[in-house]
C-alpha cells in the first residue's frame, strides 16, 4: 500500500488527470494581471500556479473588477453584467470567448439576459390606473414597475415576488414572474423594493450576490479553515496547486485537504479512507 | 399571507365559462379559502373523455408567489399522475410555477396534461411503462379507471353514500339505490324512504 503513496516521480504523474507539474506558458501574464486586480490581496506563487488571498473586506473589491470588466467591454448595467458572470461562473476569459464565438445575442440569452431597446408602453405618461395581473388590484401607474424584459406588475407583488425567493435561497437568478420569462430582475430594483418594506431581507440579498463570487466561481473557494477565517482564495492556471491561506491554514486547492503532495488527491482520499476504515477494525 | 382578495376574484373568474373551458373551481367546505376543489372534464378523443375528475387544491400561505398544490381525488390512469395517490407530475405546479398563472390556468394545464402524456417524465413508473411498451392496453386500462371512477354516477360516491349511511340508511342499500339512480341523491333518498 505504502507503494501507492510514497512520492511517484514526475515522469509517472505525467498524463495522468493529476497535473501536478504542469507549468502554463502564459503564466506571467497572468501573475502580472492578478496583481493588478487584487493590489489588497497577497500573492503566494506556487511553482505552476498562482493564488491569491481575498479577504472579507476585498470581496467586494474583486468582485467589482471582474464587473466593470464586463460592462466597459459590453456596455452593460451592473445588474445585466452580474447576471452575465452568474451564469458562466465568474469565468470573465470565457465570456469574452464565448462573445467572438456565439456573438452578443446568443451570449446574453444562453444567460437569461434580455434588453428591450424599446419598452411596450410609457407608464408614466399613462394616467389611467392600472390593473395588475397578478393581485388583480387597480393601482396607480407610479406604484408599477416594469422590468428589462417588458413586463411589468404592481410594486407589492414585485416585493412579495422577491421576498419568496430570497428565502428560497434563489437571490442569484431572481427570474421575472411572467409565465416563462427567463429574464432575471434587475439588482437594482430587488435591492430598492425589498429594502423599503424588510432591510433586514435586503441585507440578505446583498450577501447572497457577495457570496456568488465565490460559490458560483471555479477559480475562486473559501478557505477550508475551522473556525473559519472568512478569506477566499482565488487562483490562476492550474487549479491542482498546494497554498497558505493568509490566516496559517495550509490546503490543495483541488480537493480541500490537508496538503498532501506528491500524493494525487484522489490517492490521498483512498489514503485516508483505508486509514479510517483501519482504525474502526483496530477498535 | 394568503392573498383572499386574489382568490375570490379567482373563484369567480374562474368559473365564468365553466361550459366551455370544462374547469370549474369551488370552495371545499364553505369557509376555508386556502382548500378549494376543482374539476376538470377529460378531453375529448383521449381515454379520459366523458368523466369529470375532481382535484384537491390547497393553498400555501405564499400563493400566488408559491405553487398550489394540487391533487387527483379522483382515481386516474396516466403516466404523469400517480395511480395510488393522485399526485401529479407537471413543471408549472413545481418549478414553472408564475404567480401571474392562476388556478384556472393551472386547471387548463391539468386537461392538457391529460391531453398529452409525458412517459419520459413519469409520476407513475408502472403506468409509464406500460405506456411505451404496450399503449392498445394503456388506453383499455385508462378507459376503464375512466368509466369505473369518473364518470358522473361515480363522482362523489363515497361522500354521497357516507351521509345517506349517517342518515340511518344500511350501507348496502345506500350504494344499490345510487348504483340504480346514477348517483342522484335525492332520487335515492326518495327511493330509499318508500322502499
Ligand atoms: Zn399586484
Ligand atoms: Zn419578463
Ligand atoms: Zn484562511
Ligand atoms: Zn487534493
Amino acid at each position: 500500500m505504502a507503494d501507492d503513496v510514497d512520492s511517484p516521480s514526475s515522469s509517472e504523474v505525467e498524463g495522468t488527470e493529476d497535473r501536478y507539474f504542469y507549468l502554463s506558458d502564459q503564466e506571467d501574464d497572468i501573475a502580472e494581471n492578478v496583481l493588478q486586480d487584487l493590489e489588497d490581496g497577497q500573492q503566494e506563487d506556487c511553482s505552476w500556479s498562482v493564488s491569491s488571498v481575498i479577504t472579507k473586506e476585498s470581496l467586494l473589491a474583486a468582485q467589482k473588477v471582474d464587473l466593470r470588466k464586463v460592462m466597459e467591454l459590453l456596455a452593460l448595467s451592473e445588474h445585466n453584467a452580474r447576471t452575465l458572470l452568474i451564469h458562466y461562473r465568474w469565468d470573465v476569459e470565457r465570456v469574452f470567448e464565448l462573445l467572438e464565438q456565439k456573438g452578443k445575442d446568443r451570449l446574453f440569452s444562453e444567460a437569461g439576459l434580455t434588453i428591450v431597446e424599446n419598452k411596450m408602453i410609457d407608464l408614466s405618461s399613462c394616467c389611467d390606473p392600472f390593473t395588475c395581473s397578478i393581485c388583480f388590484e387597480e393601482v396607480s401607474p407610479t406604484a408599477v414597475t416594469e422590468m428589462d424584459c417588458g413586463h411589468y406588475y404592481c410594486n407589492e407583488c414585485w416585493t412579495e415576488h422577491f421576498i419568496v425567493k430570497i428565502n428560497d435561497g434563489q437571490s442569484r437568478r431572481i427570474r421575472c414572474m411572467a409565465p416563462k420569462c427567463n429574464a432575471i430582475c434587475d439588482e437594482a430594483i430587488v435591492r430598492s423594493l425589498v429594502s423599503t418594506r424588510h432591510p433586514d431581507i435586503a441585507d440578505r440579498f446583498e450577501r447572497f450576490l457577495l457570496e456568488s463570487y465565490i460559490e458560483d466561481n471555479n477559480k475562486v473557494k473559501w478557505c477550508p479553515s475551522v473556525p473559519h477565517c472568512g478569506n477566499a482564495i482565488r487562483v490562476v492556471g492550474d487549479i491542482y496547486c498546494e497554498l497558505e491561506c493568509i490566516c496559517g491554514k495550509q490546503f490543495c486547492f483541488s480537493c480541500l485537504s490537508e496538503a498532501h503532495s506528491p500524493c494525487s488527491c484522489i490517492m490521498w482520499e483512498r489514503w485516508k479512507k483505508k486509514c479510517h476504515d483501519e482504525s474502526e477494525t483496530v477498535n | 399571507m394568503l392573498d383572499t382578495s386574489r382568490v375570490q376574484k379567482e373563484l369567480a373568474e374562474g368559473n365564468r365559462d365553466t361550459e366551455t373551458s370544462g374547469v370549474s373551481i369551488a370552495l371545499h367546505d364553505g369557509a376555508d379559502l386556502t382548500h378549494l376543489s376543482g374539476t376538470i372534464t377529460g378531453p375529448v378523443g383521449t381515454p379520459y373523455e366523458g368523466g369529470v375528475f375532481v382535484i384537491d387544491i390547497r393553498l400555501p400561505s405564499g400563493y400566488p408567489f408559491e405553487p398550489p398544490k394540487m391533487q387527483f381525488v379522483t382515481r386516474v390512469w396516466h403516466p404523469n399522475i400517480s395511480s395510488q395517490n393522485g399526485a401529479i407530475c407537471l413543471d408549472i405546479l413545481k418549478d414553472q410555477w408564475s404567480p401571474a398563472l392562476t388556478l384556472k390556468t393551472a386547471l387548463l394545464s391539468l386537461q392538457a396534461l391529460l391531453s398529452a402524456p409525458a412517459p419520459d417524465d413519469p409520476q407513475d413508473a408502472v403506468v409509464a411503462q406500460q405506456y411505451l411498451r404496450d399503449y392498445q392496453k394503456f388506453v383499455g386500462t385508462a378507459r376503464h379507471w375512466t368509466e369505473t371512477f369518473a364518470k358522473s354516477a361515480s363522482v362523489g360516491m363515497d361522500e354521497k353514500v357516507k351521509k345517506l349511511v349517517e342518515m340511518g340508511f344500511p350501507e348496502d342499500a345506500v350504494r344499490a339505490v345510487l348504483e340504480a339512480t346514477k348517483g342522484d341523491e335525492n332520487m335515492a333518498l326518495e327511493k330509499l324512504c318508500s322502499g
